[in-house]
C-alpha cells in the first residue's frame, strides 16, 4: 500500500510561515494548523484492488469505477491543484465486464448500497453506468483508516477513488484543521509533500509546485530529512480568470422553466491558433428526476444550444415519483459565445401531492460551462497523462478524447435562483376529488342508462 | 358561385395549401412553431428506419411502424420533409369526399350534403390539425371507408378497413359490434347458430374474418419486424398508460391524486380509478350503444359511441375531439335546420367548459399557479357533465327517428 500526503498552501508570499507549520521527525512529522495559512491537504492511497472492502464483491465485475465528490461550497479552496474539475455533486460510475443487464443492475445495487442508492437509480450511458446526486448525507469515506473514518463528507473538498488497472486510487481533499501527526507504518510506504505555488513559473496553463518532501521509511536520503523539490504541473483541467464567469437563471414559466446562462460574451476562448479556435464552448449538467429537457424541442427551439448527448430518464409523461432513475444527464454546446445567452428550456414533471400545500421546492444544480480545446503540443499531450494529482477517468471527460484541455468558467446563480416552486396538488381534498369523480361518472352512467 | 361537391373541396384544396403555406411561413418566422411536435416524432422515427432501425428508437413514437414507413420521403430532406403534411392533407380532403359519399348513401339533401361536409371540409380546426402535420386524417378516412364500405354492402372492404384502422389505433374495434348489429337486421343467420345469437350473420363473420386476418397479419408482421418493442410501444402502452399530465378527462386529477399518494403509502381508502375506468367505456361505447341505437341509425351510432368512448376515456386531448368530429355530419343529417337544435345548450357547455379548463391549465403549465383542485377538477367536471348532457340528446333524438327514417335505410341495402 502507498499512501502519499500533499499539503499545500496556495498563498506564495505565506511559505515561510506555512513551513514553520511543520515538525519533522525520523519516523513521523507533525503539521500545525494555523488561521494565517489555510492549509489544504490531499490524501491519497493507493492499493491493490482486493484490499478495498466495499468492492470485494463486485471488483472482479467491472472493467474500471470511479466515485467522486465535489463539495461546491468548499471545492474552490483546492480544486485548482488536487481535484482537477471533478463533476458537481456525489456521482459513482463504473464500466460493467457484462452485457447481461441483470448482473450490471446487481453490480449497480451492491455499488449504490454504500450511499444509500438502488442500483435501478443508475442510467446508462455509452460511457458507463453512473449515478449523481447533488447532495449526499453520509458516505463511509474510507473504511480501511482509522485515520480518515472521523472525517465527514460535509468537511471534504472533494473525493475521488478510482479503480484502474486492478489498482485503487483514494484521493480525499481537505482543508486542515487540527494539528496533524503522520506516523510510519508497516507495510505502507509513505510520502509527504509540503509544496506551495510558485506564482512568478506559474500560470493557469502551468503549475510550478515548490516545496520538500519525507518518505516513511526513508528511500532517498537519511530519515527525518526533507528533499527539495520542485516540479511543474501540466494540468488537464484549467480555470479561467475569476472575472470571466457566468450567470445562471431559473426563467419562471411554469411548469416550463428556462435555464438562461448569461454573461457568456465575457467567456471568450482560451487560445486562438492561425486565427481560428481550436475551443469549443460546452455546457454540462445533470437534472435530478423532477425536471428533465425534451431532446428533440431543445434542437428546434434553442438557437445558440446544440444538444450534444443526453442520457437517463428521458419519458415526458413519468412524473416524479414513477422515476426510478436518478435523472438525466446533458451535455450541450454553446454555439455562439458572443451571443452572450443561452436558454435552455427545462420541463417539470409532476411532482406528489402534499398536505396543506399547493407548491413544492426543487432545486437545480448550476452544472459547468467550459472550454474543450485541442492540445496541439504533442509534448503537452503526453505530459497530461502523467499528472500525479490528476487522472482522466470515467465522468464527461468521456465524451471528449485524450488530448482535449479543459478550461472552466465559473459560474454562480442570479439571485440564488437555484430554487424553484412547482405547483403540486393539496392532497387535503384527495378525498373530495374521489367522491366527485365517483359521483359523476355513476350520476352519468345512470342517466345515459334512462336516456338508452 | 354554384355551391357544390366540387366547388366545396376546391375551397377545402385552396384552405388547406392556405394554411400549408403559411405554416411554412410561421415555422421559419416566429419563435413558436407551426408543426405539431408529433410530427418530429413521426419523421425521427422515419429516418431511423431509414437508417435500418426500430422506429421505436425514437422516445414517444408509440404508433404502427406503417406510419414511420409512409413517411420515409420525408427522410430526404428540403421540401420533402413536408411531405407528410401533404399526406396528411390528402387523407383529411378523402375523409371530406367520403362523408359526402356517405351522406349520399343515406340519402341527404344535396343542400344539407354541402352543409354538414363543410363542417369538416372547411373546418380550421381539422385544416390545422392536418396542415400541422397530425396524422389522425388517416385514422377518419380508413374508419369512413370501412362506414362506406359498409353502407355500400362491401363486407370485404369494410373488414380490410377496419382491420388496418384498428391496427392503426385499437379504438375502432368499438365499430365492430356496431357493424355486426348492422349486418344482422336483415335476419340471414347462419343454420344452427339461431339458438346462439341471432347476430352470427354471414356477412357479420365474414366481417370479424377479414377485420381479423388483416388487424391479425399486420401485427404479426410488424411484431416480426420490430419485436416487443412494436407491441409494448403502439398496443400495451395505451392498456397501462396513466398519464398524470392534466387534460380534459374527469379522472385525470383523481389519476393523479391517487397515483401520488399511493406511492407515498397514504392511499388509504381511496379507489384506483385506473383499474375499473374501462367498464363505463366499453360498456357504453362497445355494447349498450350499439346495441340499443344501431338498429335507429347507424351513422349516428357510429358518432354517439365514439363521442362517449372520448368522453369516458382516462386522457382526453383536442386531437381526440377528431375520432368524432368526422362523424358528427352524419349525427346532424337529423335536422332540417339549425333551430331545431336543442344541442345548443350542450355546445355551450362543451365550449365554455373547454375555455375555462384551457385557463386554468394556462395557469399552471405557464404562470405554475397551483390550479389542480377545485379549478381544473371544476372545468372537467363541467366539461363532463356538458358532455352526458349532450349524449343524452344525441341518444333520445337518434331514438326518436320516425320507422319511415328506418325504412329509407334498410332501402339503402
Amino acid at each position: 500500500m502507498e499512501r502519499r500526503v500533499t499539503f499545500y498552501a496556495k498563498e506564495q508570499l505565506k511559505a515561510d510561515s506555512f513551513y514553520n507549520l511543520f515538525s519533522p521527525e525520523e519516523t513521523e512529522i507533525t503539521i500545525s494548523e494555523s488561521k494565517d495559512v489555510p492549509i489544504s491537504i490531499q490524501y491519497r492511497l493507493t492499493f491493490p484492488k482486493e484490499l478495498y472492502p466495499p468492492l470485494e464483491s463486485i471488483v472482479e465485475r467491472v472493467a474500471s469505477l470511479r466515485i467522486t465528490y465535489r463539495n461546491e461550497e468548499l471545492a474552490g479552496e483546492s480544486e485548482n491543484m488536487f481535484c482537477g474539475h471533478l463533476a458537481s455533486g456525489f456521482n459513482a460510475y463504473f464500466v460493467p465486464l457484462t452485457m447481461d443487464q441483470n448482473e450490471i443492475w446487481s453490480i449497480a445495487d451492491k455499488i449504490g448500497s454504500q450511499f444509500g442508492a438502488q442500483g435501478d437509480e443508475f442510467i446508462v450511458t455509452p460511457f458507463s453506468v453512473n449515478y449523481h446526486k447533488k447532495r449526499i448525507d453520509n458516505y463511509d469515506l474510507l473504511p480501511l483508516l482509522d485515520l480518515l473514518r472521523k472525517l465527514k463528507i460535509e468537511e471534504v473538498h472533494g473525493l475521488d477513488i478510482q479503480l484502474v488497472d486492478s489498482k485503487v486510487f483514494v484521493d480525499v481533499s481537505y482543508p486542515l484543521k487540527s494539528t496533524m501527526n503522520i506516523k510510519e507504518e508497516d507495510g505502507i510506504q509513505t510520502e509527504v509533500a509540503i509544496l506551495h505555488l510558485d506564482e512568478k513559473l506559474s500560470n493557469i496553463e502551468n503549475y510550478a509546485l515548490k516545496g520538500v518532501r519525507f518518505q516513511y521509511p526513508a528511500v532517498e536520503g537519511p530519515p527525518g530529512k526533507g528533499l527539495e523539490t520542485l516540479f511543474q504541473v501540466i494540468p488537464r483541467h484549467r480555470f479561467l480568470p475569476d472575472e470571466i464567469s457566468f450567470k445562471g437563471t431559473l426563467e419562471h414559466v411554469g411548469m416550463h422553466p428556462k435555464l438562461k446562462l448569461s454573461g457568456l460574451e465575457n467567456v471568450k476562448p482560451p487560445f486562438i491558433q492561425e486565427g481560428e479556435s481550436l475551443c469549443r464552448l460546452f455546457y454540462y449538467t445533470p437534472l435530478s428526476k423532477h425536471s428533465f429537457i425534451d431532446r428533440y424541442m431543445i434542437q428546434d427551439q434553442s438557437e445558440n444550444v446544440n444538444l450534444v448527448a443526453g442520457f437517463g430518464e428521458m419519458n415526458l409523461e413519468k412524473p416524479e415519483w414513477a422515476v426510478k432513475k436518478w435523472g438525466s444527464e446533458y451535455l450541450m454546446e454553446i454555439l455562439n459565445y458572443k451571443e452572450g445567452e443561452a436558454l435552455i428550456p427545462l420541463h417539470l414533471r409532476y411532482g406528489d401531492v402534499a398536505k396543506d400545500t399547493q407548491y413544492s421546492e426543487i432545486d437545480f444544480e448550476l452544472g459547468d460551462l467550459f472550454y474543450a480545446c485541442d492540445s496541439i503540443d504533442i509534448q503537452e499531450q503526453a505530459v497530461l497523462e502523467r499528472n500525479v494529482f490528476q487522472k482522466r477517468s470515467l465522468g464527461y471527460e468521456r465524451y471528449f478524447d485524450n488530448k482535449t484541455l479543459f478550461y472552466h468558467a465559473k459560474g454562480h446563480w442570479q439571485n440564488n435562483s437555484d430554487v424553484y416552486e412547482v405547483p403540486i396538488g393539496d392532497s387535503t381534498y384527495a378525498k373530495h376529488i374521489d367522491i366527485a369523480t365517483l359521483s359523476l361518472v355513476g350520476l352519468g352512467a345512470i342517466y345515459l342508462i334512462s336516456c338508452l | 358561385m354554384e355551391i357544390n361537391s366540387r366547388n366545396l373541396l376546391t375551397i377545402g384544396i385552396l384552405l388547406r395549401v392556405g394554411f400549408f403555406i403559411y405554416g411554412l411561413y410561421q415555422d421559419s418566422h416566429l419563435e413558436v412553431k407551426y408543426t405539431d411536435i408529433d410530427y418530429y416524432v413521426f419523421t425521427d422515427a422515419a429516418k431511423f428506419i431509414a437508417n435500418d432501425r426500430s422506429p421505436y428508437a425514437r422516445e414517444t413514437y408509440r404508433y404502427t411502424p406503417l406510419l414511420a414507413l409512409l413517411l420515409l420521403p420525408t427522410t430526404l430532406g428540403g421540401f420533402y420533409f413536408q411531405f407528410g403534411k401533404v399526406l396528411f392533407m390528402l387523407f383529411d380532403l378523402l375523409t371530406g369526399i367520403l362523408i359526402l359519399r356517405i351522406l349520399e348513401l343515406t340519402k341527404t339533401r344535396e343542400r344539407n350534403r354541402l352543409v354538414l361536409a363543410s363542417l369538416w371540409l372547411l373546418n380550421p380546426m381539422v385544416i390545422t390539425i392536418s396542415s400541422r402535420g397530425s396524422s389522425e386524417s388517416i385514422l377518419s378516412a380508413l374508419v369512413l371507408a370501412s362506414i362506406y364500405s359498409l353502407l355500400k354492402g362491401n363486407i370485404f372492404a369494410c373488414g380490410l378497413a377496419l382491420g388496418l384502422s384498428i391496427h392503426l389505433k385499437i379504438y375502432p374495434i368499438i365499430y365492430l359490434p356496431t357493424m355486426i348489429v348492422f349486418l344482422s337486421r336483415d335476419g340471414k343467420v347462419v343454420k344452427g347458430m339461431k339458438e346462439m345469437s341471432q347476430y352470427f350473420t354471414k356477412d357479420a363473420i365474414y366481417l370479424v374474418c377479414v377485420a381479423g386476418f388483416t388487424f391479425s397479419s399486420l401485427t404479426v408482421l410488424m411484431f416480426h419486424l420490430y419485436g416487443m418493442a412494436f407491441l409494448r410501444e403502439t398496443y400495451i402502452y395505451h392498456f397501462i398508460r396513466i398519464d398524470h399530465r392534466h387534460n380534459f378527462s374527469l379522472y385525470n386529477t383523481a389519476l393523479y391524486f391517487v397515483s401520488s399518494l399511493e406511492h407515498q403509502g397514504l392511499k388509504g381508502d381511496l379507489l384506483s380509478f385506473e383499474k375499473w375506468a374501462f367498464i363505463p367505456q366499453l360498456g357504453f361505447s362497445a355494447v349498450l350503444i350499439p346495441w340499443y341505437l344501431t338498429k335507429k341509425d347507424v351513422t349516428s351510432t357510429f358518432f354517439i359511441q365514439t363521442f362517449v368512448f372520448v368522453l369516458f376515456n382516462k386522457v382526453i386531448t383536442s386531437q381526440y375531439f377528431v375520432w368524432y368530429l368526422c362523424l358528427l355530419p352524419f349525427y346532424l343529417r337529423q335536422y332540417s335546420s339549425w333551430k331545431q337544435w336543442p344541442e345548443w345548450a350542450g355546445l355551450v357547455i362543451w365550449s365554455a367548459s373547454q375555455g375555462l379548463w384551457l385557463y386554468f391549465a394556462y395557469q399552471l403549465e405557464f404562470k405554475g399557479r397551483s390550479t389542480f383542485y377545485p379549478q381544473l377538477f371544476g372545468a372537467a367536471s363541467l366539461f363532463f357533465a356538458g358532455n352526458i348532457y349532450l349524449t343524452g340528446l344525441f341518444v333520445k333524438r337518434t331514438k326518436s327517428l320516425s320507422e319511415a327514417d328506418q325504412d329509407k335505410e334498410k332501402k339503402l341495402r
